[in-house]
């Protein structure tokens, strides 16, 4: 895999906030990487930084190996999309798409048929002629993926693109952007605080917190195997018992005694939340400490002393 | 809910009517009447004042005076745009950027009028400092011209194009300039393309609040020109004071409102279209 965008120990620094702290990342071309992490954790700097809006305190940007210093944006081989989607008011959604196309020299018949191939591609065809006021939401986000990608960038950034959306147009679009970005195959960096958004789309991810890395890695081994607490307790629930993480669908809960070979301590039963597909129980064990077990069904009742659980491979061993 | 409405427009609709309809209809009837010896109006009605405005001296005074009022406007456009622009850019000093706009307000015009004619005449200030200096041996002929009325007249309207200039472009998403930014336009780009557009309301009223003024402009013309160029505005007041022509005076003033009235319409309609 050839590495497209390199982002060597970047360092953006504010008047009395660090904002992105010498960041190392790699991304290879066509892939689908995400920057998850919550709000104001440098993940939306380093996108800027990327874009060129803001040039780093120190560090480099590099794009297929050319350095992006003192380049401004306009001469950067990257496209963002942004929260708003910022799509031109003034112009309609034929005219949105073709302004990147415009700055090139293009034919006009050479662009026209660029707008209706990406206008197709992601099914605006009909809509040429509206402008941003007039449609939909989610037919907004799609025209600011349109005009990105027309341009057909090394690298397409992505700031919480699917953040405006109502929730069910978010999951929908979800499943659209990563088929998109497999057809496109154009190396996507898309920023979200959301760790369901972040684990359902990348090929890689990476956590940030405090304007650094915490941890980068495929989802799963993000999920599984997460270098930090701050890892481990942002991309799900976890239950903290002696030093060692439990996610609360690998806790089991029982009456009798489990056989041996597994970590299990004794447990009374403090309550349940009905969830629809499953039930948390949440229990106290006898140290104190709390600990909540995701179960597709449960008829233990408040006050039930049980044994709660797990496989000792459950567990998440974290080292800060 | 209607008594009530009725209740608060009354006021303003009465000074209205007393004090704008009415010397309106007062003009129009002047304008349709023959003149009298001593200035004032009498019998009988005619239409002689209306057709004697196209004889070529005034049709020459009414072209001096669009020329000038559009190239006033034009001028106070490329220069309230860079300051527009920099005021809603900056954070800090907003407020008082916008108050320095406005500082000239708390003096009379008359008086800051006269202090350009202090700075520009023969043995003003600049042509003093630079015969002192001996860069120049004649000074010069700063004042009494059409460069300095067109002067007076920028430095006069350019608050009235500062300020919904800056209305407009300070509402303006500066992720759109991003995002021309992201898709390939330059700063020059982005301006013609995204920021011109988008503030052609703000232009539209800043244009028409430089331009109506200027095209009836009378101060500015009579001081700084000199009375050496003429404009509508001095035309109108010279039938009323020394050329003793009531009606003569009434009709021009009547038909430079026509003509202001059909410029804003053109205008608004063009702007309505855009937005």
């Amino acid at each position: 895999m050839n590495t497209v965008l390199e982002l060597r120990s970047l360092t953006k620094e504010y008047p009395g906030h660090l904002a992105v702290n010498r960041v190392d990342l790699a991304i290879a071309e066509g892939e689908f990487f995400s920057l998850l992490g919550p709000s104001g954790c440098g993940k939306t700097s380093t996108l800027r930084l990327v874009a060129g809006f803001e040039e780093p305190t120190s560090g480099e940007i590099f794009l297929e190996r050319q350095s992006l210093a003192g380049i401004p944006p306009y001469y950067r081989d990257v496209c963002t999309v942004f929260q708003n989607y910022a799509l031109f008011p003034h112009l309609t959604v034929a005219q949105n798409v073709a302004f990147g196309l415009q700055r090139r020299k293009l034919s006009k018949s050479a662009i026209s048929e660029k707008v209706q191939q990406v206008l197709a591609l992601v099914q605006l065809t009909g809509k040429e002629s509206r402008l941003p006021q007039q449609i939909s939401g989610g037919e907004r986000q799609r025209v600011a993926l349109a005009r990105s990608l027309v341009l057909q960038p090394k690298v397409l950034l992505l700031d919480e693109p699917l953040s405006a959306l109502d929730p069910k147009l978010r999951k929908q679009m979800r499943h659209e952007l990563k088929a998109l970005q497999r057809r496109v195959g154009i190396a996507f960096l898309f920023v979200t605080h959301d760790q369901e958004e972040a684990l359902s789309l990348s090929d890689r991810m990476a956590v940030m917190n405090a304007g650094r890395l915490e941890q980068v890695g495929t989802p799963r081994e993000l999920y599984t195997r997460p270098a930090s607490r701050f890892v481990a307790e942002f991309l799900g629930e976890v239950n903290w018992v002696n030093g060692a993480g439990v996610r609360p669908e690998s806790v089991r809960v029982s009456r009798d005694r489990p056989g041996d070979g597994v970590r299990a301590l004794q447990a009374v039963v403090e309550g349940s939340t009905f969830l629809g597909n499953c039930v948390h129980l949440s229990t106290r064990l006898t140290d104190g400490a709390r600990c909540t077990a995701e179960l597709p069904h449960s008829d233990f009742q408040t006050g039930d002393t049980v044994h709660v659980w797990w496989y000792s491979s459950d567990e998440l061993r974290v080292t800060s | 809910m209607t008594r009530l409405r009725a209740a608060f427009l009354t006021p303003a609709a009465g000074v209205m009517f007393l004090l704008f309809f009415v010397p309106l209809l007062i003009v129009l009837a002047y304008s349709l009447l023959s003149r009298g010896a001593y200035g004032g109006v009498m019998q009988p009605w005619t239409l002689e004042s209306y057709s004697r405005v196209f004889d070529s001296l005034y049709l020459e005074i009414a072209w001096r005076s669009v020329w000038i009022a559009a190239v006033s406007t034009f001028l106070c456009l490329a220069l309230a745009f860079p300051m527009a622009l920099f005021i809603a850019r900056s954070t800090r000093h907003k407020l008082l950027l916008l108050n320095l706009v406005m500082l000239p307000f708390w003096t009379s015009f008359l008086i800051r009028t006269y202090a350009w004619m202090f700075l520009l005449r023969d043995t003003g200030l600049i042509n003093t400092l630079l015969l002192a200096t001996h860069i120049l041996k004649q000074p010069l002929p700063l004042l009494f011209n059409t460069g300095a009325v067109i002067l007076g007249l920028v430095y006069g309207y350019l608050p009235f194009m500062v300020l919904p200039l800056y209305a407009t472009v300070e509402k303006l998403d500066p992720a759109l300039l991003h995002a021309a930014a992201d898709l390939g336009a330059s700063p020059w780009i982005a301006f013609w393309r995204v920021i011109v557009p988008l503030s052609k309301p703000g232009i539209v009223a800043g244009c028409l609040l430089v331009f109506i003024p200027c095209l009836g402009a009378y101060l500015t013309p009579d001081l700084m020109g000199g009375g050496k160029t003429v404009m509508l505005g001095n035309l109108v007041q010279n039938q009323f004071t020394t050329a003793r022509d009531w009606p003569f005076g009434a009709a021009v003033s009547l038909l430079l409102m026509v003509v202001v009235l059909i410029i804003t319409r053109a205008l608004w309609r063009h702007s309505e279209e855009l937005i």
